[in-house]
């Protein structure tokens, strides 16, 4: 369905923030995983045709969306990360507004995505009133109104409450049957979730793209357990990658990703999906595998 | 492969238009600015119909008082509508884009099959429509005041016809710079505002040249987006004198009225408001060759290495400068309390627009070395167009950029705000006014007291009416108007605000200065509201 073929962005700054990405998906929800700056956000604007490729193609259904862009934009849902609503519009007049650009105007359609995000009793609020979570709803609602085949969602759940982002995946679970739905983030338990596939992003580059359970493989063996002491701690912290750190009376209890053992009675334990996208991320900065 | 040629959501165009004509519509006029428009209109139209009796008219003819009918109230008003519509709405709608941007729904809007034509249209027409409701609400306004003052019967078709040939090329014009300048990066923002005005300037100058040149330049009547080249022929031909004002004057009563039959709307007036029509659509076609279509790569030129951007080159390469002659200047050293926090604001300004530190090194050897009087009426008036870039975005920047509960966060920020904007302000307007103020105190008293009073009286709009209008275009053009009128008309003490004369009265002088004071104290009054909200 999508094809991504040696994509590089150049800004004219000099900086590369996408850098010979290719990667082809098919149905379902894929999860793209990367820290901060790692160049997500460039990739999933380019796939939604704001912006385009310095290089490098996209295809969709096997046209290129350059060139194309409308035969795409037909079929693409698109939450952004910074998505925002006009405040003095209501719920329903905003999500109308959207539907109209996207051809869409069946007035019950917009009734039943409001009540699908849970919105029906405040269509009728301006939705400059809104709570974060409220407007990230919307959202996925302006995404859905056009019944994508593709739907791009960027960082949706940052800045939700804990109850907030288990509504937001469980609406993405049940819209990605039958669609294609890359959900970028870097909060690893929102991929974990409902993620079928994942690819992990960092310094503009695909490292690599696998389902959650192969991921996992790959850092097994290389996540580790220890409990040591505060002065213990202070001299190791620096050195190792440390993916939890819990102080307790008898002494700071760590676990570690790390290729081999970091220190004599460090246990192996299995890496939990934080770990295997820490030690995958950190494997291409230092070179091991 | 699956075929993706059909889709059952393909956008049905003129229902996207609809769409974008709508929002565009509804976010402006549900807007509480709005309806203050509306009554500023309504109220503006009660000043400008006389009542007949008084002695004063609407259209005189060498004195003669001619009839208010429906003929000469739809066009003195329509005239005077245009005229403030022509500048004013400007900057009512010059924010389309920049809207989608700061609301974060452009990058919505640019993933869907919208075209940039159709949406820029829509955005276009939407525009007009708001523009036309303050017109029909002149109009409407007129035809209540002529029930009450009028002199004949009410003639709706005569209003509408008279309203819709004057502003409907204008409004359609003024929408389309509107749409152009912003979507061409070098004109969007505050050198766009600014040189808008110019541009309105022109368009008031050039009918009287036309006509004062015999029509030699006849096209030139086709981009009169005013119309008032044709106005002032059909009225010059029908009362065959050229001693004609239109607006309140004082007519000599003695005189038998005299009678306007209204425009005359033959193929010649409509072809010259044709023109207009030609230029908006010229306009809006440059202005999707320019679009960026929320690109972030295209909006995001901050880098400076977009070669077209020439300010933005400049301010990049000024910016280490700035900063170095910041820390010579001792002025970035740590210094707490209130002073510290005017301070900190001022080198913020420098280092955001270091073009204000060049400007002033521009001014500096003008005001030492050229002659007192050079540096009144020409040093001065340059002086006012720089400070009102320099000052525009000072007092609301901060609300925009969603700084201003982080600095009301500050200790003694939140209560004094729009003190700290107005000294931050004053400070920038003195880099460029203490030496002038200098030289005058020792040459014309008048003078100096008059650009004492401007120096304060800019920052002092500045900062009132930035937070008054969460924007710093009221202030821009507010001043360019008074800035032009006291241009045209030297001989006026009432407008002789900045010294450029020296010719202000006392008393002239003690109004601008209550002015400045009245404006902070409105914008403190606001400001202490927002923040019990907090």
């Amino acid at each position: 369905m999508l094809e991504i073929s040696n994509v590089t962005k150049r800004y004219p700054s000099g900086v590369v923030a996408v850098r010979d990405f290719s990667l082809r998906i098919d149905r379902g929800i894929v999860g793209l995983l990367g820290p901060n700056g790692a160049g997500k956000t460039t990739l999933m604007q380019m796939i939604a045709t704001i912006t385009r490729p310095t290089s490098g193609t996209i295809l969709f259904h096997g046209e290129n969306i350059s060139s194309h862009p409308d035969r795409l934009r037909n079929r693409l849902g698109y939450l952004p990360q910074d998505f925002g609503v006009y405040g003095n519009l209501t719920a329903f007049e905003f999500l109308s507004y959207i539907a109209a650009l996207k051809g869409v105007h069946d007035k019950k359609k917009i009734l039943s995505l409001l009540e699908i995000v849970n919105l029906h009793s405040d269509a009728h609020r301006p939705a400059g009133a809104f709570s974060g979570g409220m407007r990230q709803r919307l959202g996925i609602a302006q995404a859905l109104v056009n019944d994508p085949e593709l739907i791009i969602v960027d960082e949706p759940t940052a800045g939700l409450d804990p109850e907030e982002r288990v509504r937001f995946r469980n609406i993405l679970s049940d819209i990605g049957a039958g669609t294609l739905v890359i959900l970028s983030t870097h909060i690893v338990s929102d991929v974990e979730a409902v993620a079928g596939n994942i690819a992990v992003m960092n310094r503009g580059a695909l490292i690599c793209c696998s389902t959650p359970e192969e991921l996992l493989r790959s850092a097994s063996g290389k996540t580790w357990e220890a409990l040591v002491s505060t002065r213990q701690f202070e001299e190791i912290r620096g050195q190792f990658r440390l993916s939890r750190i819990l102080r307790k009376p008898e002494g700071v209890h760590l676990r570690i990703v790390h290729p081999a053992a970091p220190f004599p009675g460090a246990a192996s334990v299995r890496p939990e999906l934080e770990e295997a996208f820490i030690h995958a991320v950190n494997s291409t900065v230092s070179g091991d595998a | 492969m699956q075929s993706i040629q059909r889709f059952p959501g393909m956008p049905d165009r003129s229902t996207a238009l609809r769409a974008i004509v709508r929002a565009e519509f509804l976010l402006r006029f549900r807007r509480t600015s709005s309806i203050i428009i509306l009554l500023a209109v309504a109220a503006g139209v009660y000043f400008i119909v006389p009542e007949p009796s008084s002695g004063h008219s609407m259209i005189q003819v060498e004195g003669h008082h001619v009839l208010q009918n429906s003929a000469a109230v739809a066009l003195a008003t329509g005239l005077n509508c245009s005229l403030l519509l022509s500048l004013f709405g400007y900057y009512l709608v010059s924010n389309s884009l920049r809207r989608e941007i700061l609301s974060h729904t452009a990058s919505v809007v640019a993933a869907t099959r919208v075209g940039s034509l159709e949406y820029l249209t829509g955005k276009f027409i939407g525009n007009v429509l708001f523009l036309a409701v303050i017109g029909a609400g002149c109009m409407l306004s007129a035809m209540a005041m002529f029930l009450l003052r009028g002199e004949g019967t009410l003639e709706p078709l005569v209003f509408l016809a008279t309203y819709t040939w004057l502003l409907l090329p204008m409004v359609a014009v003024v929408a389309a710079i509107a749409l152009l300048f912003e979507s061409v990066s070098v004109l969007s923002g505050r050198v766009g505002d600014v040189l808008y005005f110019f541009i309105w300037g022109g368009s008031l100058g050039a009918p009287v040249a036309i006509v004062q040149s015999s029509h030699a330049h006849r096209w030139l009547e086709m981009v009169d987006i005013l119309g008032l080249t044709e106005v002032i022929t059909q009225l010059t031909r029908r009362f065959n004198t050229e001693n004609i004002s239109i607006g309140f004057s004082t007519t000599n009563r003695a005189l038998a009225p005299m009678h306007f039959a209204g425009l005359e709307f033959g193929g010649d007036a409509l072809l010259v408001r044709l023109g207009p029509l030609v230029a908006a659509a010229v306009c809006l076609l440059i202005a999707r060759a320019a679009f960026h279509r929320f690109d972030p790569v295209r909006i995001k030129r901050l880098s400076g290495r977009d070669r077209w951007d020439l300010r933005r080159r400049i301010e990049l390469r000024l910016k280490p400068a700035t900063g170095w002659l910041v820390s010579l200047t001792g002025a970035g050293s740590r210094r707490a309390g209130f002073s510290g926090a005017v301070r900190a604001d001022v080198i913020m300004t420098l280092l955001q627009s270091p073009l204000i530190l060049v400007a002033v090194g521009v001014f500096l050897p003008l005001t030492l070395f050229m002659d007192l009087a050079d540096v009144r009426t020409g040093v001065l008036p340059a002086m006012v167009v720089v400070l009102v870039i320099a000052l525009s975005d000072i007092a609301s920047r901060d609300p925009s950029a969603g700084m201003l509960k982080l600095l009301c966060s500050v200790p003694r920020v939140r209560e004094r705000y729009v003190l700290w904007k107005f000294c931050s302000s004053l400070a920038v307007t003195l880099l460029f006014t203490a030496v002038p103020l200098v030289r005058l105190g020792g040459g014309s008293a008048t003078a100096c007291i008059s650009l004492a009073v401007g120096t304060l009286l800019l920052p002092a709009a500045a900062t009132g009416m930035g937070v008054l209008t969460g924007a710093g275009k009221l202030f821009i053009v507010t001043v360019l108007m008074l800035l032009d009128a006291a241009l045209n008309a030297q001989g006026v003490p009432g407008l002789d605000f900045f010294g450029c004369y020296g010719i202000a009265t006392p008393a002239t002088q003690a109004g601008y200065f209550g002015g400045a004071v009245l404006l902070l104290a409105a914008a403190h009054a606001k400001h202490a509201a927002a923040m019990k909200k907090l």
